[in-house]
């Protein structure tokens, strides 16, 4: 699993690649939740290399978002695959983070 | 931690004639020397007691099918006495006992005997068995998590209600936790009106803490002791879950829910889920699933949770089940989803070990190591 952070316009973008399970979310939690939550800047989340979502992957979104909105930022999850969406939805991620199609749609609602 | 033997006051000289009282503690050289010697071990695999770690002794340790073998396999393609693992100084090695099937290290059959790496699979009947090698502590550290791991099970297991049989309702289920023990657990009674209630919740996670979530959880739902909330209103009990559980009060942990109140006067199920993938009915040869969108429980406060209605046809079946009855990695790397496991319901219906059973077997065969990484939960509700 791996965690890629890039600043792009007036937002972080974390790029992850492999799959969120127990074992990949043990290989990126501590950076990402120590880069994601100090971000001064909204950040968008691209899923379109997560193979599979886990209930810790969802777990790992949840809290850091929620410390995110704490102090007033956004945490925006995008492009997840059709497998990783129908577990999003199933799993009502949808109802807590906002899930956008693609990488323009998710900054216009970072800067929404 | 070894414990000290002996403890002492020692008064050392202290240059210009002071002393200084000090305690020490004494530790007898068997101890460190027992916690640095360095244990052989077979971790098994697969099976049913996936995880259990036998201690390769000095004499070496017999493997087969029946006593007098060290480490009895109960497998038809195990040989009464299959194979010897011994441990030669800092080496560990394998013969084949003239064994009927043969028995494989990383895939290769043994001619004779060979030396095992640390870490190599070993092979016999469909069983693997993987060499450790641990010094005496993290033998015993290991020991004492496998003893927390099977006193957790014992505990879930013991809070599982038995199956019920009666002229309205059957029910049949299969729990089969773990290596790793997650959070699931389930249940099913009655309500003083007659109504029935079936539920099922899965802690993300696994471990001790997601089983102690999960026990929380079921032991307030078999007491029917959720505060100013009708049990038979699966919306207020899920509701009334997501206020006692925040995530931020409880170790960032959340679980998804599927609970349902079925009437038997008018054959009305009434349902809602957190979170959970739906339930799936079988009304002839008709699959459909029964469930409602809402986020799991603990994420969000001060939520209502969506409840839908449906009416049970004489002879419907309902499959209730966690998703670590599907979330698996088949014989040909494919990654299971939802509607691979879904096919198989109503497969296995004569199966006289009874269905439930027959799914986890099926399931179970599925996966190359026979061991699942998830807690397989599935309770079966049959409707006559």
């Amino acid at each position: 699993m791996n965690a890629d952070y890039q600043d792009v316009t007036g937002a972080l973008k974390v790029a992850l690649a492999g799959r969120l399970d127990t074992e990949g979310v043990g290989d990126v939690e501590l950076g990402f939740s120590a880069r994601v939550a100090t971000s001064a800047v909204p950040v968008i989340v691209d899923l379109s290399a997560v193979e599979f979502l886990a209930s810790l992957g969802v777990r790992m979104f949840i809290a850091t978002g929620r410390v995110l909105a704490a102090k007033g930022g956004k945490l925006i999850l995008f492009a997840p695959t059709e497998e990783v969406l129908d577990i999003i939805e199933t799993m009502g991620l949808d109802e807590i983070l906002p899930v956008a199609a693609d990488e323009a749609a998710a900054l216009a609602l970072a800067h929404g | 931690m070894a414990l000290p033997s002996s403890i002492g006051k020692v008064r050392p000289a202290k240059p210009g004639g002071r002393t200084i009282e000090r305690t020490t503690f004494v530790l007898p050289k068997s101890v460190d020397a027992a916690d640095a010697q360095r244990a052989h071990c077979l971790v098994l695999v697969n099976g049913p007691d996936a995880g259990r770690r036998v201690t390769i002794p000095a004499e070496g340790l017999v493997i087969g099918r029946v006593p007098p073998a060290g480490l009895v396999l109960p497998d038809g393609d195990v040989s009464r006495l299959h194979c010897r693992v011994a441990v030669a100084g800092d080496k560990v090695v394998a013969t084949d006992l003239g064994s009927t099937n043969g028995t494989y290290v990383e895939g290769e059959r043994l001619i004779g005997g060979a030396e095992l790496a640390v870490g190599a699979v070993l092979r016999i009947g469909t069983r693997l068995l993987q060499l450790e090698r641990l010094t005496g502590r993290q033998l015993r550290q290991s020991e004492a998590q496998d003893r927390d791991i099977a006193a957790a099970v014992a505990y879930v297991t013991a809070l599982l209600p038995p199956p019920l049989d009666t002229p309205a309702i059957q029910t049949e289920w299969c729990y089969e936790p773990s290596a790793r023990l997650g959070g699931d657990a389930f249940g099913h009674g009655f309500l003083a009106d007659g109504r029935f209630i079936v539920y099922l919740i899965d802690v993300a996670g696994h471990g001790a803490g997601a089983a102690l979530h999960a026990v929380a959880v079921m032991n307030l739902l078999r007491q029917r002791a959720l505060p100013d909330t009708d049990m038979g209103d699966p919306g207020a009990v899920l509701a009334c879950l997501n206020r006692l559980f925040p995530m931020a009060a409880h170790a960032d942990m959340y679980f998804t829910a599927w609970y349902g109140v079925y009437d038997p006067a008018t054959r009305l199920l009434r349902h809602a889920s957190a979170g959970h993938h739906p339930a799936w009915l079988l009304a002839g040869v008709e699959l459909a699933a029964i469930g409602t969108r809402n986020p799991m429980i603990g994420a969000v406060a001060g939520r209502d949770f969506k409840v839908g209605e449906t009416s049970l046809p004489t002879g419907a079946s309902l499959y209730l089940f966690s998703d670590g009855v599907f979330e698996i990695v088949d014989h040909m790397a494919r990654r299971w989803t939802l509607s691979d496991f879904t096919a198989l319901i109503g497969k296995h219906r004569d199966d006289p070990a009874g269905e439930a059973q027959a799914l986890l077997r099926t399931v179970r065969a599925e996966v190359p190591s026979g061991a699942l990484d998830d807690d397989f939960s599935l309770v079966i509700v049959r409707l006559p």
